[in-house]
């Protein structure tokens, strides 16, 4: 299948990962550094998931950008910004275009501060997220490092046995529930970034320039101070890993582990928290983790050996796809439009020895490539984002969606997936989504399932 | 250098937000009746202003797009193409080629090397698997800087493959949505050029432009001219077929709605084939009524214009109940309007007026003078005008003019509906038609629903905790 032309792509570009990423930063706006329509397009994709307003500032490449270099747009764009947000920080964002005419970023902003020397300016920085290379949540990473790179250390502090948790590109239900068990399990935490207000805000009186929320400036100031990092990915990246950064420079140790999603990866979560902080397993998870096993059991029938075409965002899907193998569900088919790394995957290898389905992970595959394999795979499910909709219609086969982008459903937002509670939710949306689909097609039309 | 200044006071629980309008927009923003109006328009957005444009590309692929029998393929990194698959509510009663996203998605390798090798192949394998009748090749960014021959490699695919290969000039950073138009228009008038030359028909024969068949509005709009015994050669882009297209030269006249996208096209083919062209808008009772009428003059025969009178009248006889009864409800009450094309604004303007409602906010995104000119003749003095807005003065201006509907596109959506207010989806992405006499009806019906649901009540009252 040595196709050269993408049709109907997975991926989405790096860009858009750093600019969600920076979205949840207090304060923060990103500025995308190159032509406007990124920033439209992107916003637009944004606002359809999370459904809420999402402004990205574009400093408007022209011609002559492209030409003489974007340092005028750049400078204009910074000041307007400035003027019309009230930021605390605004984080640049490199495009294809600006770094293809190899804009030097940095040096526009060097030059900004030296001539607005005299005036309290919001902190700055730049993100380097060429869209020609990754897909959004390398982006999204790049984003994550800068943003420890730029702002960790810069305050003395104190020490604190607190935790730096990285949970990459989850949803705002999800990043509210670890906030809200780690703070039961007695482990005080800063989320980097933590997206779960400003995304997933409530009415409003007035429009909000910058929606409140985020990872205060204050915590990412102080994240060399603390205990210890967790980050949550499948996929090794010490390059773009901000726990490995704060490891390198300040001594604190850093794991990274799978995303909390199944039975086995949430007990792996919270072993690792109790035995870095010294706690027990508070009665309620015990509880949540004995309600989720027995629901497991109850749903084992419905779910047993059904065949899985599963595709997303790696270190979305892998965790699982763990998580579906512990339901006796087989994992057909489990593809991603990113290009496979040159440096092993780590992780991956190491949850195969529990028993996993998953024969291989389909690189690189665009939705035609994926429909292509699973013609002879007798599919039972589709699992992943919209944009599969169209092949769950062409194959008639039931999709439960999951991942992003959400734009054809409500609520794409608060999906919980993590923890023994979002294991549960999870458990009952594939389970009745077979169970609806089998109802449907019996001619006998029973309500009793 | 501006320093940000940003107060809010609250009376009575009512919020003004004190935006320091950008320096640059402040021709762009008129607001104060007492002042003369001028209004700047078509410049480049300002850097750092949100502004709701896209880019070139955006309005290349608006114009093309619904061509469905061609294959569009997007010369660059995965971004363009990723962002822009169907999002579009464009029909089409055959092929759906425009309903899948092709991408060279160009790689580090390619930038570096040069992407010419990959479109060449890119084309020849989906000129084979699809077999189209046309291909139209997207540039993005990207391909103007590393300079990539666009033009040679669509010659060369064409030579080989006998059908036409187009190049699209729709580099995002050459300008802004309106040069994309233009560039699609180009493309048109070569695929136009490409085919066949044709005589003029011998009965009354028009084509359609600038009409993109959302929701089956050129099917209804065709429906029309057709019940007038008119015969439309071609629609473009809605419905779209290669081949209607380059025998669009067949008609007597140009009717061209959505007069930024397609205008350019019109300008050319009456340059090129003497074919006159008029402008007209399919939203609204008067606005659709009279771009039947305007026809059926062209043709001049009585019959013509005997027959759309007896299709109007008959369209709003089943029409007029349904809108009094909503008018009831809606009557006094006020809304903000934000679209692409001014055209639109025009016809929302009326239509909203046949339902009672005052706007009190309208803009639009690529609105030229004289748009903004007869924007302003036709809503009221204190009616706020904007051009190429962004979320801090749409949502600034609502809130002061107390808007309790806002019509517009999918990134002001958000904007009405975190302050409480109802929303018209009157975008290209729309799934419910809004056009012609039957749209009137639906839109009638979409304003009422939201403006009037029980929600907005809920978000004014004050909670039992404060």
């Amino acid at each position: 299948m040595s196709k050269i032309v993408t049709e109907n792509t997975c991926n989405i570009c790096t860009p858009l990962g750093a600019c969600l990423a920076i979205k949840g930063i207090q304060g923060c706006i990103p500025m995308l550094h190159g032509s406007q329509g990124c920033a439209t397009y992107m916003r637009r994709f944004l606002i359809g998931h999370f459904r809420e307003p999402i402004d990205i500032a574009s400093s408007s490449f022209t011609e002559e950008s492209a030409i003489f270099g974007g340092e005028t747009n750049f400078k204009k764009g910074i000041e307007n910004i400035i003027s019309q947000y009230n930021p605390l920080t605004i984080a640049i964002v490199s495009t294809c275009l600006s770094e293809t005419i190899g804009d030097d970023i940095a040096a526009h902003l060097i030059n900004f501060k030296k001539i607005h020397s005299a005036i309290d300016l919001p902190d700055m920085f730049v993100v380097s997220t060429p869209s020609y290379s990754g897909n959004y949540t390398d982006g999204f990473y790049k984003a994550v490092y800068s943003i420890v790179s730029y702002f960790s250390a810069k305050v003395a502090g104190q020490k604190e046995k607190k935790l730096n948790l990285f949970p990459g590109i989850l949803s705002c239900e999800d990043l509210r529930y670890l906030k809200e068990t780690l703070q039961k399990a007695g482990v005080a935490a800063t989320l980097v970034p933590d997206y779960s207000n400003s995304l997933d805000g409530g009415a409003w009186q007035e429009y909000k320039q910058i929606p409140p929320g985020g990872t205060s400036i204050n915590n990412l100031e102080n994240l060399h101070n603390n205990y210890a990092s967790i980050t949550f990915r499948s996929i090794s990246d010490k390059k773009n890993c901000a726990g490995y950064l704060l490891k390198k420079k300040f001594n604190i140790p850093s794991k990274t582990i799978n995303a909390p999603i199944g039975l086995r990866n949430t007990d792996n979560f919270w072993k690792l928290i109790c035995d870095i902080f010294k706690v027990s397993m508070h009665s309620e998870f015990i509880n949540e983790r004995g309600r989720l096993l027995d629901a497991m059991a109850d749903a084992h029938k419905y779910l047993a050996h059904k065949r899985v075409l599963l595709y997303g965002d790696l270190d979305f899907i892998i965790p699982l796809s763990s998580f579906l193998s512990e339901l006796g569900m087989e994992i057909s088919i489990l593809a991603t439009g990113s290009q496979k790394p040159r440096i092993p995957t780590n992780n991956i290898s190491e949850n195969s020895s529990l028993g996993e389905t998953v024969k291989s992970i389909l690189w690189d595959f665009d939705f035609v490539k994926i429909k292509e394999a699973a013609e002879d795979k007798n599919i039972d499910l589709i699992i992943g984002n919209s944009r599969g909709y169209k092949l769950a219609r062409a194959m008639n086969l039931p999709m439960v969606r999951l991942g992003m982008p959400i734009h054809d459903r409500m609520g794409g937002q608060r999906i919980l997936h993590v923890g023994y509670k979002g294991a549960m939710a999870l458990l009952d949306l594939i389970s009745n989504t077979l169970i609806q689909k089998q109802q449907d097609s019996c001619l006998v039309g029973y309500a009793n399932m | 250098m501006q320093v940000a200044f940003v107060i809010f006071f609250r009376l009575r629980g009512f919020i003004m937000n004190t935006l320091n309008i950008l320096k640059e927009r402040k021709n762009q923003v008129y607001s104060d009746s007492n002042q003369e109006f001028i209004i700047e328009c078509e410049k480049a957005s300002q850097s750092g202003s949100v502004s709701q444009r896209a880019c070139v590309f955006c309005g290349s692929r608006v114009v093309l797009y619904p061509v469905a029998d061609a294959v569009h393929l997007v010369h660059g990194p995965i971004g363009c193409a990723s962002y822009t698959w169907d999002i579009r509510g464009s029909l089409s009663s055959g092929p759906q080629l425009h309903r899948l996203s092709f991408s060279t998605d160009l790689k580090e390798r390619d930038i570096i090397y040069g992407g010419t090798e990959k479109l060449f192949a890119s084309l020849i394998e989906l000129i084979d698997k699809y077999k189209p009748k046309a291909a139209f090749v997207y540039s993005t960014c990207i391909v103007g800087i590393i300079g990539d021959d666009v033009e040679q490699i669509c010659k060369q695919v064409e030579n080989k493959v006998n059908i036409p290969v187009i190049p699209v000039h729709s580099e995002g950073f050459k300008g802004t949505k309106k040069d994309g138009y233009k560039a699609a228009c180009e493309a048109l008038m070569n695929l136009i050029q490409k085919g066949p030359r044709l005589t003029r028909s011998l009965s009354p024969c028009i084509n359609i432009m600038g009409e993109f068949n959302l929701a089956g509005e050129a099917w209804m709009i065709k429906d029309y001219y057709e019940k007038m015994d008119i015969e439309i050669s071609s629609i473009m882009t809605g419905d779209g077929r290669v081949e209607d297209i380059q025998k669009s030269t067949r008609a007597h006249l140009n009717v061209v709605q959505c007069s930024g996208s397609m205008m350019h096209l019109a300008k050319m083919l009456e340059e090129k084939y003497g074919i006159p062209f008029i402008k007209v808008s399919y939203f609204g009772i008067e606005d659709t009524s009279e771009a039947l009428y305007k026809v059926a003059r062209f043709f001049k025969e009585k019959k013509y214009m005997q027959k759309a009178s007896e299709l109007v009248a008959s369209e709003i006889k089943g029409l007029y109940p349904e809108i009094i009864r909503y008018k009831e409800a809606l009557k006094g009450k006020k809304a903000a309007v934000y679209v692409g094309g001014a055209f639109k604004a025009f016809s929302l303007v009326a239509a909203l007026r046949t339902l009672g409602m005052e706007v009190v906010l309208a803009g639009s995104q690529t609105g030229n003078e004289q748009d903004y000119i007869r924007l302003k003749e036709l809503t009221g003095k204190d009616c706020v005008i904007v051009d190429d807005s962004n979320p801090l003065e749409l949502s600034k201006f609502t809130i002061e003019k107390k808007a309790d509907l806002f019509i517009g596109g999918v990134k002001e959506r958000p904007i009405a509906m975190k302050l409480g207010i109802g929303f018209c989806d009157h975008n290209h992405e729309r799934k419910v038609a809004l056009a012609g006499f039957e749209g009137m009806k639906n839109f009638a019906k979409e304003v009422y629903m939201s403006t009037t649901s029980p929600v907005w009540k809920l978000f004014k009252q004050r909670p039992f905790y404060e």
